[in-house]
């Protein structure tokens, strides 16, 4: 073999990141939006008078002076239904809430989750992404639904894992929404709004989601690494 | 509209991009820009992944490569306005390749001399041997990561890449011969380094026994 063609196969055997893709599309999507959003600005400015736009801005994007339910449902707007039940109870539960400064103890989450539902915290320990640790974890309520809700936290940084029990049939194809990976026969959903990423999969009996305001593919691959454990688990109906 | 963005979704044959279509919050009047960064990642990201390797080698670290590689499709997609459909994608973003990479490297590394490199041919260039087939991808990777950036560079995009002189030249931004002369110390530097690779596994000595 020729050494031009020895280095050809050397270069391009170098394996290339599955997830460089997912990064790279994210960052140019997110500036494809950044620019449609600057350019609907320069077009609207002339036409919309400052005061009515600055209103407007405050009204839809700012949580600032917005009831939190207000806030809820505005941000949750902007995903599908089926997403609005994770990320309303991400919003409502984990990010409206003075957190103490240590940790609730193991035991107290354990009796808070419930003998059906303490296995979670492993699965979700064992697989946490570096820096962050369970800060809380119970049963909630929030408009009318049940759920099983683990918040970790690092810093300033709040993600929760929310396992809704399922109602009425519920499942993500009905939600008209598409898969955006699948992983070992799971299909994995995400979508994003204002600072929220939320990536979710579903049992036959749970659907399950992680809210983070890292960036959409972090927070998937985030999801990726704890699905099988969280999967394992939850409950056999 | 969340449900018109679902509807509006485009029929993809990768998940990634599906998601990518549902994962954003796109406002009306996007169609448009939509539709441009559609026919850009038609174009471009076809060779994100030579694009990744060709950047491992030059900065001799994947996670540098890794973002050196979102932030050139960052800059391509900023002025891909520029880019006239038609012409050679390929040869433009590794342009943008180069400039991102000699950026960084003034900020990660002390830029190596071209004086430098003249020393380091010096030391190292031997008369062209046959080189044996055996050398693993590894022995090569690490022979190529030995020679000076300049002419690592041109064998590079010459060699792996296949790309002409003419598209080498105007990429890195050197003339012609000088792209010439690059190739031909870096392809003899490669040459001796993976000689004295071969040396290290007795191949010279088996030779010498046979003749």
């Amino acid at each position: 073999m020729s050494e031009n063609n020895l280095l050809k196969r050397a270069v391009h055997a170098q394996e290339v990141p599955p997830q460089l893709q997912l990064r790279v599309l994210t960052a140019i999507r997110a500036e494809a939006q950044k620019s449609v959003r600057s350019s609907a600005w320069r077009w609207m400015a002339p036409s919309l008078a400052a005061a009515a736009f600055a209103a407007f801005a405050v009204a839809f994007f700012l949580p600032r002076g917005q009831s939190p339910d207000s806030y809820i449902a505005t941000v949750t707007s902007r995903v599908s239904n089926l997403m609005r039940v994770g990320m309303g109870d991400h919003i409502h539960c984990a990010v409206f809430r003075k957190y103490p400064k240590t940790p609730d103890p193991v035991e107290k989450m354990k009796r808070e989750l419930g003998p059906e539902y303490f296995p979670l915290m492993a699965a979700v320990n064992a697989n946490a992404p570096a820096g962050f640790a369970l800060q809380m974890a119970h049963q909630c309520r929030f408009q009318g639904r049940g759920f099983i809700h683990l918040v970790l936290k690092n810093g300033e940084k709040i993600m929760s894992v929310v396992v809704a029990p399922k109602q009425d049939k519920e499942t993500f194809a009905a939600d008209r929404l598409v898969p955006a990976m699948s992983h070992s026969g799971i299909a994995f959903y995400q979508q994003g709004a204002a600072e929220f990423q939320i990536a979710a999969f579903e049992n036959g009996s749970h659907l399950v989601y992680l809210i983070s305001s890292e960036p959409a593919y972090k927070n998937l691959r985030m999801m990726l690494a704890m699905s099988a454990g969280l999967n394992e688990a939850l409950p056999k109906s | 509209m969340t449900a018109m963005v679902f509807q509006s979704r485009m029929q993809r044959s990768d998940t990634v991009d599906k998601w990518l279509d549902s994962a954003g919050v796109l406002a009306s009047g996007q169609s448009a820009n939509r539709s441009n960064t559609d026919q850009f990642e038609l174009e471009a990201m076809p060779h994100m992944n030579d694009l990744f390797r060709t950047a491992t080698r030059l900065l001799g670290d994947r996670s540098r490569a890794e973002d050196v590689v979102q932030e050139v499709y960052l800059q391509a997609w900023k002025s891909y306005h520029r880019f006239e459909p038609g012409t050679n994608c390929r040869a433009w973003l590794y342009k943008i390749l180069f400039h991102c990479v000699n950026h960084h490297r003034r900020k990660w590394f002390r830029f190596p001399l071209l004086r430098e490199a003249e020393e380091f041919l010096e030391a190292n260039l031997i008369q062209p041997a046959v080189v044996p087939d055996f050398l693993t991808d590894q022995d090569v990777l690490a022979a190529l990561d030995k020679i000076p950036s300049d002419y690592r560079s041109v064998v590079l995009l010459v060699d792996v890449e296949e790309f002409a002189y003419k598209d080498a030249a105007e990429i890195i931004g050197v003339p012609i011969g000088t792209i010439m002369s690059r190739l031909s110390r870096g392809r003899k530097a490669l040459r001796g380094l993976l000689e004295e690779v071969a040396m290290s596994y007795g191949v010279r000595k088996q030779r010498e026994e046979a003749i």
